[in-house]
């Protein structure tokens, strides 16, 4: 092959290199590791900050707070106390969970609502001016409609400031037109139905992500994915799912039995697990009888799925969120498994 | 038709709604009980409101103090809200001045909401402060005595309104012993408690939380220090922490309600309950070693807990005697109430029947009530009093009265006791609730379901145990006979024993009874509303008698109605004729074939599927069934006898059809479709091709087919054979 030939195969080959980078809808701006932030109070523990500076985690998707139905009007709901300072070098991207009902109502003035409330909690916190904004939405069909046209509101809100959107894509809704935002974060988690019991792991199982795979590549928005580093311990009783329990000590003998598999405890003492409310009926009752299933996701499944979304979409991963950032998550892996997970 | 497809299909909807007469479903509840349950809701509202009530006079003031933050401070002067109108109307300026700082600082307490969408800004916040900081200097310079208790809680308020925990902790610790009991001083030791949870002092504030008696928050702070080893490591920390009182007792009736389960669970490995039995009785060894000690100042606490658990594991005698010694120990006068009551229930294993037992049992049961007593009057006013079944001491007797002493009776061989035990513990019900409705408006309830499956056998020897005293020989028995019920007349027993009697196909014996009451008593009755608008008569496949839309919703029947006929009477003289015909064929006016139909509708009219169900019951439910033994099943009987008129030689090609369309409607035995669901709850149908509904309804479909053209109109027209002969039927006609 002569000189000029090898130059010119070379060029076709970045050049298809780059292509398919950028098939479906091109990069997402400014890639780095990321975390979600999905709790009540801004304060993180030593764990959670020695976490971000490993992994040179410099983006945290933190949400603000929700927009629930309250009065039968759209309002903020559990708005994020800020307790603590993020670290030097972490930008915070805010979020904001909007739940799907409140999506019937006339949005035209919440839209400049919820940017002017995120830009004005960023400012009274000390935060430095948000850049970008991301919506959390669960649509569906019959929702897209009046979702879409919110988020164009949103987006017109949220230019005055000089904000970039970005907004939560479901595996279900890549089928989908995708939403007017500037890109997208596919959930690669929640893939299952908790309540039920086929033994797929609800958190995250290819069989339930394989599906949605031929939509990934022709997605026609940017994408990065999140994935999964949570763990669930779902109580089910004599008539299917309970409760999800949190933080419940599994090895307790005096509580619980581990039955065959590793997977599944039995309830050998019955207890209520008290919620900060007056109304005993709030309480879970944990019973005799019942049985915990323990879900978490091995990193070899988030890998595995990882690399077949890679596949259909190179580039998919260049930014990878893990989803959340907390302490007890953290532990569930190694450094290497963390590592493996935000560089695939 | 169409209609037998909609109520089908309601049927099935409701029938888990469906009150059936059959075992009621009441929790054992928690017996150990070393604290007020009050004290789980919030005891503070209802003594800050009875000071409004008794300011103003008025009994809503309650709401008009949750209403002072909507008042509007520009036009104060003009407010309606009681309280604020009583102070303006009376001249009363001091409280006028404290209802202002009070409305102003509901109204910024309201403002510092986080989830406004309005986000506060900087100077906002710097502004609500100065507010907030304006408030606390206003409730500090009060200077007066009367209002002092409420204006030093409005500082401790502010001082948390501003976030500010180190002054809430100073500023307690200045004014705290400047003030009388209250609720205010209360609500602000409260304050106090949250301030130094927030500063890591959770130990300390759980004592005070446990020493309010703030049940709430103790439950929520110690949600993971329930176990044996946080009952230790508190003990450590102080032998007398009122935290151990809340532990204690919850370690307690978690314990018993896991034995309790562990023993109606069906364990295929015993060893799975070891580990938690193990660490009850690790408790039994601790609660005898504090006692032992000596360190604790309410041995009683310990000794019962440990008594109540021994017992419920098995050694009765042991646990007894160990209660009995608790009863003698220290304690709140609540431990030692706890302590007796915990041996009248713990006492019931053992209960042999004897005199000396039922004299025992007749002595806690008078005592228990005047602990009952006097938990009413003192807690009537509490939000979380949810009627009398809040009362610690009603839902023990319940359980005594209703669940386990019947139990013990019957196994003592008398069941009367155990009905009469039920009867009195529903007439103290409806005397604590007020209740003076009539004897028969509920339809359900122990002792409703007691006597109603009892047999009439049974009913003529309750009724002469009530009335005539026979049998009825020991103290408790003579005690319990005063109270079943004054509603229990002659009337109503010789209705009950009727009915009975009609419910076990005993027509002939049931008219002597039945012929005793006078119509007017049935207009007495629930039943009326029914009676008197239906006539049993009526096939019940060819006509639906809707009196009331909202009958299956329990709608109507409350409504008394004279009625001119006793219909339970006439129903036994007509269905004896039918049977007459049925065995004396010969000479009578109508056929056997035709008095086997006419006996079949008959029946199934006062089955607990017809619409005349009042002849043999006294209310209707979708779930009810057969439910007492020598009951005959009337739809059983009712389809029996449609089998036989159809096969027996018949030239009246109109009786013919009306008995194979009756026979298709009638439900007996397996149905054609049954329907399951798996542990995803996928729906599976399987069809049941050798079921008689199948074998009728085919036998229907073939007379259509054979007489497609002299048919009545009801079968051409019958949708559902239409479906049943197209392969779709859906199933479950009849019901």
């Amino acid at each position: 092959m002569s000189r000029h030939s090898t130059i010119f195969v070379t060029l076709l080959a970045l050049l298809a290199a780059t292509m398919a980078c950028r098939r479906g809808g091109g990069d997402v701006p400014d890639a780095a590791p990321s975390v979600y932030y999905w709790r009540t109070t801004l304060r993180l523990d030593s764990t959670e900050r020695d976490f971000l500076l490993r992994h040179h985690v410099t983006k945290m998707y933190t949400r603000f707070f929700d927009v629930v139905l309250r009065d039968s009007t759209p309002n903020p709901n559990a708005t994020l106390q800020f307790l603590d300072t993020v670290p030097a070098g972490v930008e915070v991207i805010p979020v904001v969970f909007i739940l799907e009902n409140c999506l019937r109502h006339d949005l035209n003035d919440y839209a400049r609502l919820l940017v002017d409330r995120v830009v004005q909690m960023c400012e009274t916190n000390d935060l430095p001016a948000p850049r970008e904004l991301q919506i959390d939405c669960d649509w569906t069909r019959h929702s897209q409609d009046d979702y879409f046209r919110f988020l164009g509101l949103v987006r017109s809100a949220a230019a005055d400031h000089h904000l970039r959107l970005s907004a939560t894509i479901r595996l279900h809704q890549l089928s989908m037109p995708p939403p007017p935002v500037d890109y997208g974060v596919l959930m690669v988690y929640n893939t299952g139905d908790a309540t039920r019991t086929n033994g797929h792991n609800p958190i995250l199982d290819y069989r339930d992500v394989q599906p949605y795979l031929r939509h990934v590549g022709s997605y026609s928005l940017p994408l990065c994915a999140a994935y999964p580093t949570y763990d669930w311990q779902l109580l089910f009783g004599h008539d299917g799912f309970k409760a999800l329990l949190h933080h419940e000590n599994l090895a307790d003998s005096t509580l619980y039995h581990p039955l065959p598999g590793g997977r599944e405890w039995l309830v050998v003492a019955s207890r209520d697990l008290p919620e900060l409310s007056d109304d005993a009926s709030t309480a879970t009752w944990v019973t005799v009888g019942d049985t915990v299933r323990r879900w978490h996701v091995a990193p070899a499944e988030i890998l595995r799925v990882s690399r077949a979304l890679q596949e259909q979409r190179p580039g998919i991963n260049a930014q990878v969120i893990t989803y959340a950032l907390d302490t007890r998550n953290i532990n569930h892996y190694t450094i290497t498994d963390y590592e493996a997970i935000y560089h695939p | 038709m169409k209609r037998f497809i909609t109520l089908s299909a309601l049927v099935l909807a409701m029938t888990g709604l469906a009150l059936a007469c059959g075992p009621w479903a009441r929790p054992m509840y928690y017996v150990f009980s070393a604290y007020n349950r009050q004290q789980l809701g919030d005891t503070f509202m209802p003594r800050l409101e009875r000071f409004w009530i008794d300011y103003t006079g008025d009994n809503t003031a309650g709401y008009a103090m949750q209403s002072l933050a909507y008042v509007d401070m520009e036009h104060f002067e003009e407010s309606t809200n009681c309280i604020v109108r009583k102070a303006l109307d009376s001249g009363d300026k001091e409280m006028e001045d404290y209802l202002r700082v009070l409305v102003a600082y509901m109204q910024l307490s309201k403002d510092l909401d986080d989830d406004n969408w309005a986000y506060p800004t900087k100077g906002q916040q710097a502004n609500r402060n100065m507010r907030m900081q304006y408030l606390h200097d206003r409730a500090k310079s009060y200077s007066g005595t009367r209002l002092l208790p409420q204006y030093r809680l409005m500082a401790m308020r502010t001082l948390m309104g501003k976030g500010d925990t180190q002054g809430i902790i100073n500023y307690w610790n200045k004014a705290e012993s400047g003030l009388k009991p209250s609720v205010y001083k209360d609500l602000m030791r409260n304050i106090y408690a949250g301030a130094l949870l927030r500063t890591g002092k959770k130990k300390e504030a759980c004592d005070i939380y446990a020493e309010q008696g703030d049940m709430l928050s103790l439950k929520w702070i110690m949600r993971d220090n329930r176990d044996l080893n946080g009952i230790r490591s508190e003990y450590d920390r102080d032998p007398n922490a009122p935290t151990l009182v809340y532990l204690v007792q919850d370690f307690v009736n978690r314990g018993n309600a896991t034995l309790r389960a562990q023993y109606e669970y069906d364990w295929d490995n015993p060893a799975y309950i070891a580990a938690s039995q193990q660490e009850m009785r690790q408790f039994i060894a601790f609660a005898t070693q504090v006692v032992r000690e000596g360190k604790t100042s309410v041995p009683a606490l310990w000794q019962s807990a440990a008594g109540l658990l021994t017992c419920n594991l098995g050694d009765t005698q042991q646990g007894l005697d160990m209660l009995d010694k608790a009863l003698k120990l220290r304690g709140t006068q609540r431990m030692l109430d706890n302590a007796r009551v915990c041996r009248w229930v713990a006492s019931a294993a053992n209960a042999d029947g004897s005199k000396k037992y039922q004299d025992y049992f007749l002595d806690e049961l008078k005592w228990v009530q005047t602990v009952e007593k006097r938990e009413i009057e003192q807690y009537s006013n509490y939000y979380n009093n949810y009627g009398f079944a809040s009362n610690h001491y009603t839902e023990v007797m319940q359980n005594m009265m209703y669940d386990i002493m019947p139990v013990k009776a019957r196994q003592w061989g008398n069941s009367n006791l155990s009905t009469a035990l039920q009867g009195w513990m529903y007439q103290h019900e409806r005397l604590i609730a007020g209740n003076d409705l009539g004897e028969d408006y509920w339809v359900s309830g122990d002792y409703r379901c007691a006597l109603d499956s009892l047999t009439s056998t049974e009913m003529v020897a309750y009724r002469d145990y009530l009335t005539a005293g026979k049998r009825a020989t020991t103290a408790l028995e003579r005690y319990l006979n005063t109270g079943t019920s004054p509603n229990m007349t002659t009337d109503y027993f010789n209705d009950r024993i009727g009915t009975k009697l009609i419910r076990e196909g005993e027509f002939e014996a049931a008219i002597p009874y039945l012929e005793k009451v006078p119509v007017s008593y049935y207009g007495t009755l629930a039943i009326s509303y029914y009676m008197a608008r239906r006539d049993m008569e009526q096939h019940r496949w060819f006509k639906h008698q809707v009196v009331c839309h909202g009958e299956w919703w329990g709608e109507c029947g409350e409504e008394r109605t004279p009625v001119n006929t006793n219909q339970k009477l006439d129903f036994c003289h007509k269905a004896l004729s039918y049977q007459h015909v049925i065995a004396h064929p010969a000479g009578a006016g109508i056929t056997a074939v035709e008095a086997r139909y006419l006996l079949a509708s008959l029946l199934y009219q006062a089955s607990y599927k017809g619409e005349c169900w009042y002849i043999s019951r006294y209310g209707q439910s979708w779930g009810d069934e057969c439910c007492y033994r020598n009951e005959k099943d009337f739809v059983a009987w009712a389809a029996q006898l449609l089998d036989e008129a159809a096969t027996m030689p018949n030239n009246d090609f109109a009786l013919r059809q009306d008995i194979l369309y009756a026979r298709a409607y009638v439900p007996s035995g397996t149905r054609y479709i049954t329907r399951t669901w798996d542990a995803d709850y996928n729906l599976h149908e399987t069809k049941n091709t050798y079921s008689r509904e199948y074998s009728t309804m085919n036998d229907l479909a073939n007379f259509y087919r054979t007489n497609s053209r002299q048919s009545a109109s009801y079968i051409t027209r019958c949708d559902i054979l239409k479906q049943f002969i197209r392969g779709n039927y859906t199933g479950q006609w009849g019901d």
